[in-house]
């Protein structure tokens, strides 16, 4: 059976994606298309005797190469010549909408042209004569309502019939005698000269490419001797013509199409007029969503209850994963004898499994109010609503939310992110997303000032959050100035109208991203919890030192108070060999470094084993402090040390700023599809980090001096 | 002809497209969304914070920063 690839090509919001599940249910890939952060959708199914493999190209309003989505759809059809394309048309814009299709026209591709939402576009009193429009275009024009799947079974068997018309019938769109000729010529000249960059149909548009001096085609050609004299019998037709219309030929490529399209909606389309409109919800919810006075207090409303929902409930079943966990390390251990793989499993495995896990519910509820968002139309409302404020951080409006939800949980917030148009400012987005300051920094900042700030605690934390998103504006702006200056695509965007999204779409959203989450990411949170527990856990020490051993031979002699005693020996053995293991060791070979911020070696050491997670700083500190849950013997201790309440402040703020832990730069790493990227995430947090408090506990010091 | 910037257009006011302006991308994003010469366009509000504006073109309804409104020329008559 031969298999058959379909292209899905369609603007925003045209039911593109609804369609594309339709066809494919489950059996869909997601991944990335080679080297950018854009989403490629592939699915197979078959129908009657057919095999079929569907690409679901990124959502474009054209074929002009301007946006990274626009290259990949345009390229993935020119390379890889898909047999059949789909192009699906929101039926209530359909002027708009034809304008691709008038562009998939030169391509000489075989199309189906999809009229979605037929239903909307009926209400609203727009007819189309189906059999006059096919007679015009000569591809099959089907009516469609994806979201009931209505209409899907023409669309399949007019698939067929167009699969299997042969020789093909195809149309051109006529740019007049003088274009028409030097198409012709540059045509014959590609033909002969070079079959191999054409194939078999794309000639036309190779010619229309290059005489309305695309760039892209250009470069590409230009690197190439042999394709000097077609370049140059290019300029010369493109001049002469330009001479004639005294206009650029890009202008007569689109007017002439402006043309086509105007002369087939006033043949086969019928506009009914007085129809008795019924309410335009779209206008009457924008008019209180995007209001003046309410639509700001709405969003902060609703922004309240996302962040409310998904860390609240979320949190709920998060714990009862966490019980589940401790629960099954216990049994664990029960079947397990003491040793390296008991300790591996319980305390490496099952914990770093626990991990990915606990980030499950609050992931599924975001993702969830996300999707709901999106196919709403809200989302476009948010970027409308929150732009300026966004432009500060030379980014997009839509970049608020994915911040927002980074002060709950960094990795959500990273991987809200891929709701961005644009691949730069979802990189952007991604990379300043740590330093949000997330939950789980929290509970070291309440160990911290509890102990060093017990009167203004509050305000100390306070600054550590504003702290974070001035770091992150300041990160913004240098990133946009320094690595990403590209022309960016201009903040041009529909407010699509608001529908009500159905449970199969939502249901098939949030689950396609949680499955993405523990397919890409689990593995790389398994992975280096497992490293970081082989370091803290590796050598054993041999023997302990005399103090540990002084106080064993009490314990043998003593007769009361043993608990207490057994107890003191368990944590400073745990506290020794934390001190003897791999990262007890990077840990005093860094000291040096940590020195000048007046850190010892055991921050360092909590710093090291932060990395797995945050809140884990809080255990270690204790660990190696051996002081276990007693606050007020940890400060003496850690005053001891020399840790004031200055470097106590320098520590909390070096928690803030320094590496994202293992789970967000996985999201990092998956998000902006790029080790660089990844690394670079890293190394700023831990140079801006050190920089940062190096001058505030110097500066602060110095002031408090004086 | 009473001509007009986009940006310069009060809420609910109305009028022709009749030019497009700034680099051919930029135009050719425009044109693409639907904002085409020879088009009825509203302005039909602003964002709280004033910018960016919300448009009505061929039924569409599209958002658009200021500055990218002054590109484009509109016949208010």
């Amino acid at each position: 059976m031969k298999t058959y690839r379909i292209a899905l090509v369609g603007a925003p919001n045209s039911g593109k994606t609804t369609l594309f599940n339709l066809l494919t249910g489950a059996r869909q890939h997601v991944g990335n298309w080679p080297g950018v952060t854009v989403e490629k959708k592939e699915g197979y199914f078959t129908y009657k005797d057919f095999a079929f493999e569907v690409v679901d190209l990124p959502g474009i309003y054209s074929l002009t190469p301007n946006s990274i989505e626009e290259k990949i759809a345009r390229n993935f059809i020119i390379e890889n010549k898909p047999d059949l394309i789909i192009n699906i048309v929101d039926g209530t814009t359909l002027e708009r909408s034809l304008y691709l299709t008038a562009q998939l026209i030169d391509t000489h591709s075989r199309i189906i042209l999809a009229i979605n939402m037929y239903d909307e576009m009926q209400e609203k009193g727009i007819d189309v004569d189906l059999k006059k429009f096919h007679a015009l275009l000569k591809f099959p024009v089907v009516p469609l309502i994806a979201k009931n799947s209505w209409g899907i079974n023409e669309l399949l068997e007019a698939v067929i019939t167009e699969l299997e018309a042969n020789p093909l019938d195809r149309i051109h769109i006529n740019y007049g005698e003088d274009i028409e000729k030097a198409i012709t010529e540059i045509e014959c000249e590609l033909k002969s000269c070079f079959p191999e960059i054409t194939g078999e149909y794309f000639s036309r548009w190779f010619a229309i490419s290059l005489l309305s001096n695309d760039q892209e085609i250009t470069n590409i050609l230009s690197r190439d001797e042999d394709y000097k004299k077609l370049l140059q019998l290019v300029t010369e037709k493109r001049e002469k013509l330009s001479k004639i219309f005294k206009q650029d030929l890009s202008e007569i490529f689109y007017e002439r199409r402006i043309g086509f399209i105007l002369g087939a909606i006033k043949e086969c389309v019928n506009f009914r007029q007085n129809i008795h409109s019924k309410i335009d919800y779209t206008e009457l919810l924008d008019s209180i969503f995007l209001h003046k006075y309410s639509g700001i207090p709405l969003f902060i409303i609703i922004m309240w209850a996302t962040f409310q929902l998904t860390f609240k409930i979320g949190g709920f079943f998060s714990d009862y994963i966490e019980k589940l966990i401790i629960y099954l390390s216990k049994i664990t251990q029960l079947f397990l004898s003491d040793g390296i793989l008991k300790d591996l499993m319980v305390d490496g495995i099952i914990s770093g499994v626990g991990g990915v896990l606990v980030f499950l519910p609050q992931l599924t509820i975001l993702f969830l109010i996300i999707a709901f968002l999106e196919d709403s139309g809200y989302m476009a409302r948010i970027a409308f609503l929150m732009d300026k404020i966004m432009h500060l951080l030379k980014l997009h409006g839509k970049s608020f939310i994915s911040l927002f939800i980074g002060i709950g949980c960094n990795v959500p917030g990273i991987m809200a992110a891929r709701t961005l148009e644009n691949e730069e400012d979802r990189i952007v987005t991604a990379l300043i997303n740590p330093f949000m300051s997330c939950s789980a920094r929290l509970p070291v900042y309440i160990l911290i000032t509890s102990m060093f700030f017990p009167k203004n605690g509050g305000m100390i934390i306070f600054i550590l959050y504003i702290t974070g998103i001035l770091v992150a504006i300041m990160s913004a702006r240098l990133l946009k100035t320094f690595f990403f200056k590209g022309e960016s695509i201009p903040f041009v965007m529909e407010l699509p109208p608001y529908r009500f999204p159905t449970v199969r779409s939502l249901i098939l959203h949030t689950w396609e991203r949680v499955s993405q989450f523990l397919k890409k990411m689990g593995g790389v949170i398994l992975i280096g919890s497992v490293i970081i527990w082989t370091l803290s856990y590796f050598p054993k020490p041999s023997e302990y030192p005399e103090v540990i051993k002084i106080m064993e031979e009490k314990l043998a002699t003593e007769k009361e108070n043993t608990d207490l005693l057994k107890t003191e020996i368990e944590s400073a053995k745990k506290s020794f060999e934390l001190e003897y293991s791999f990262i007890g060791r990077i840990g005093k070979f860094l000291a040096p470094l940590f020195r000048p911020l007046g850190f010892s070696w055991k921050e360092g050491v909590a710093l090291l084993t932060g990395v797995v997670a945050k809140e884990v700083v809080v255990s270690t500190i204790s660990v190696l402090y051996g002081t276990g849950d007693e606050p007020n013997l940890l400060k003496k201790k850690m005053g001891e040390n020399g840790i004031n309440p200055l470097i106590a402040f320098g520590f909390i703020l070096f928690v803030l700023i320094y590496i994202p832990c293992i789970a967000t730069i996985g999201a990092i790493y998956k998000e902006t599809n790029s080790i660089k990227w990844t690394l670079f995430s890293v190394f700023y947090g831990i140079t801006l980090a050190y920089i940062l408090t190096f001058i505030v506990v110097k500066t602060l010091g110095l002031i408090i001096i004086i | 002809m009473p001509l007009k910037k986009l940006d310069e257009l009060l809420p609910e006011e109305r009028g022709t497209i009749v030019k497009l302006t700034g680099p051919q991308f930029l135009r050719q994003r425009l044109r693409s969304l639907g904002i085409r010469e020879g088009k009825e366009i509203i302005k039909k509000r602003e964002s709280p914070f004033g910018d960016p504006i919300e448009v009505e073109v061929m039924g569409i309804n599209i958002s658009l920063r200021k500055q990218i409104a002054h590109h484009i020329f509109v016949d208010v008559a």
